[in-house]
């Protein structure tokens, strides 16, 4: 496991309180910040807008996916009737 | 990962014994993982929506009469979509109550605690202030109906013989769903209920630590001074958890996956991680489990009924980009690390963390080297993410070659449905489509990897690996994760698309397993984090190999999917392309 032993106590305290500082930063002044770009804004502003998980990491997470699955599904049993008439 | 192990009690040599059912990490991950899942069987399969058969009759007849009646997508066909895309086990009361518990903490904009508690005045502040949004989103809605309709009915009236007619048919009912779409989302937000999570959160915790302490317990390991490490590790998750749904980065797509990484490395390089949480850092424990849970969700048949452009763009690409890739960085590149490499090629082709997770762990990749290739792909996927988009609508590239294009490169899952969703519906459509086809691919992709571990990077020079070399070497929770696959894929083509939506997708999966598997990885990634330290990922980086790896890995797979995507889409399949 990593271990900072060697730091005085008070400094390896301080570096988890600057760190957490950081993590505030980057969530409250950097990414609002970054968000503030057109292209960027343009792009979020619909995520929120359609409610999209952009961090799911699988198909399962993302309810749009499952709408999309069952009208691609229905669409190419369509598909797949139309080719049976012509035949 | 592969080092974090010697930390445990040490696992009984690998000789094939029967006692290596019962003392082993790989085996303990498939036994948990199935009881979970048999578990999930017995919750949901008993309770099927109500006339569950009848309704999904009633649905498919308005479907067919639908396509019968007219060659384009009616109000009427949408409708009856619609009726079918609500039968879910999970919106029955037992998979609300199961979903609910095992839920990760809810979303907040500046105050943290909003994640786990939120009281009644908030929740009616909160729907006072939807309320006018939703009044004019369902006005909004009701007009675009007496439109589409409209336009519809003056189609039908030329026999949809009329292909002006037709397209603007086509157009006003496109403008009434995405009309119906942001009435329901603004619908939602008027129904906010006050929530206190933090029972279930400890109730969650009791669970996982009880069935993980099981194994421990059984590998040698004590399952008090387990426990007591894995309250830890489990707050760690919560609050990574808790970060991951702050408004705004979930707009960034920056997920539990990063957070959990950060927080733990952040706790273990600088007051350290403390001694009486090691029991409790299992990494590959954790994603071993995990991925055997994954295992469910990988449904082959559903591959061939979404579409067959599809798989032609994501089955050739991806192993392709792959395969070139690997090869590029051991000949050119001289990547130190095979592992490192192959982790990295398969997150920038296949789909970003969860291929990443699933090969490191077959070819017992080290934890710096799935840190880094997370941390890659995030980075990749965000400027992907907003990037792609951007430049497709700036070229004016179609919304199917342009989706096909993003669903093939964009790593993470998440943030394709984001830029999907940003170029229209049809993009949408393609997009998850071969993003899907994608995700069933980690399992194959998992298994060639150990597979080719196993016989080509592992064995001594010169040597031939006999049956029983490999099966020993083998490592066995792939063969979980495979099984628990094929399982799930026969029941669901057993059961037919339309009751495998409602029992199995919509009911043991993202009722169950998915959301057991979800906090599974999380605990990897905290653990991943605990252990490991700023420099050693330093060392792993060194050179900036890694990425230049991923750059020309995923620059070949920007070139050759957008190759194939369009030779699939418009050239080898025109016929399907025309009826997304």
């Amino acid at each position: 496991m990593a271990r900072q032993g060697e730091r005085p106590a008070w400094a390896r305290w301080g570096l988890l309180l600057a760190s957490a500082v950081g993590v505030w930063l980057f969530m409250f002044v950097v990414a609002p910040g970054v968000r503030r770009v057109p292209v960027v804004g343009e792009a979020l502003d619909v995520v929120r807008e359609l409610e999209i998980d952009a961090s799911a990491l699988f198909y399962t997470e993302i309810e749009s996916f499952s709408r999309a699955e069952l009208m691609i599904r229905e669409s190419m049993s369509t598909q797949r009737n139309v080719l049976t008439d012509d035949s | 990962m592969a080092d974090e192990s010697r930390k445990h009690p040490p696992e009984p040599p690998a000789h094939g014994g029967w006692s290596e059912l019962l003392h082993t990490e790989d085996y303990w991950s498939i036994w948990l993982g199935l009881a979970l899942i048999v578990a999930a069987l017995v919750v949901y399969l008993p309770r099927p929506p109500t006339d569950l058969q009848a309704k999904i009759d009633t649905a498919n007849t308005g479907l067919a009469e639908a396509e019968a009646s007219a060659p384009i997508k009616t109000i009427a066909w949408y409708d009856a979509l619609d009726a079918k895309s609500k039968l879910k086990c999970t919106s029955e009361s037992c998979g609300k109550s199961l979903t609910r518990f095992f839920a990760k903490p809810h979303g907040w904009d500046t105050n943290p605690l909003h994640a786990v508690v939120s009281g009644e005045e908030r929740a009616e502040a909160l729907k006072a202030a939807a309320e006018p949004g939703h009044a004019i989103k369902r006005e909004a809605a009701a007009t675009a109906y007496s439109v589409a309709m409209a336009a519809e009915t003056a189609a039908r009236a030329a026999g949809f013989a009329d292909e002006t007619l037709n397209a603007a048919a086509e157009d006003e009912i496109d403008a009434w769903r995405a009309a119906n779409a942001a009435e329901s989302r603004a619908k939602k937000k008027t129904r906010v209920a006050a929530y206190n999570q933090l029972l279930n959160l400890a109730g969650v915790c009791m669970v996982l630590a009880l069935v993980f302490g099981v194994g421990v317990r059984a590998m040698g390991g004590s399952f008090r001074r387990f426990c007591l490490g894995f309250v830890f590790v489990f707050a760690v998750a919560v609050l990574s958890y808790m970060a991951a749904q702050q408004s705004l980065m979930k707009e960034y797509g920056i997920g539990y996956a990063a957070w959990a990484i950060l927080f733990g490395m952040i706790i273990s390089n600088t007051v350290g991680t403390p001694r009486w949480v090691e029991p409790a850092v299992r990494t590959e424990y954790f994603i071993k489990t995990g991925l055997v849970l994954l295992g469910a969700e990988i449904l082959f048949g559903k591959i061939i009924t979404i579409g067959i452009p599809g798989i032609f763009v994501a089955w050739l690409v991806t192993p392709t980009v792959l395969i070139v890739g690997f090869w590029l960085g051991n000949r050119y590149l001289k990547m130190p690390s095979k592992t490192l490499n192959v982790t990295i090629c398969a997150a920038a082709s296949v789909c970003g963390v969860s291929a990443a997770i699933a090969t490191a762990a077959a070819c017992r990749a080290k934890k710096e080297e799935l840190t880094l290739a997370v941390g890659l792909s995030l980075i990749f996927t965000a400027l992907m993410m907003i990037g792609m988009p951007a430049f497709i609508k700036a070229v004016g590239m179609g919304e199917i070659l342009g989706g096909a294009w993003m669903g093939g490169t964009i790593d993470a899952t998440g943030a394709v449905a984001a830029a999907g969703a940003f170029l229209g519906d049809k993009a949408l459509y393609t997009s998850a489509t071969i993003k899907m086809i994608q995700n069933v691919m980690i399992g194959v992709v998992a298994f060639c990897v150990a597979l080719y571990w196993t016989m080509r990077v592992e064995r001594q020079a010169g040597a031939k690996v006999g049956a029983s070399e490999i099966w020993i070497r083998f490592p066995k929770f792939v063969l979980g994760f495979i099984g628990v696959s094929v399982i799930f894929s026969i029941i669901y083509q057993a059961m037919g698309a339309d009751v495998g939506y409602a029992l199995i997708d919509h009911g043991v999966i993202r009722g169950g397993t998915k959301l057991l598997r979800g906090w599974m990885f999380c605990l990897a990634f905290v653990s991943i984090g605990l252990a490991t330290n700023f420099r050693e990922l330093a060392h792993h980086f060194k050179g900036g190999k890694p990425l230049l790896l991923y750059a020309f890995t995923q620059g070949f797979n920007l070139l050759l999917t957008l190759f194939i995507a369009w030779l699939s889409f418009f050239v080898v399949f025109p016929h399907i392309t025309e009826k997304i």
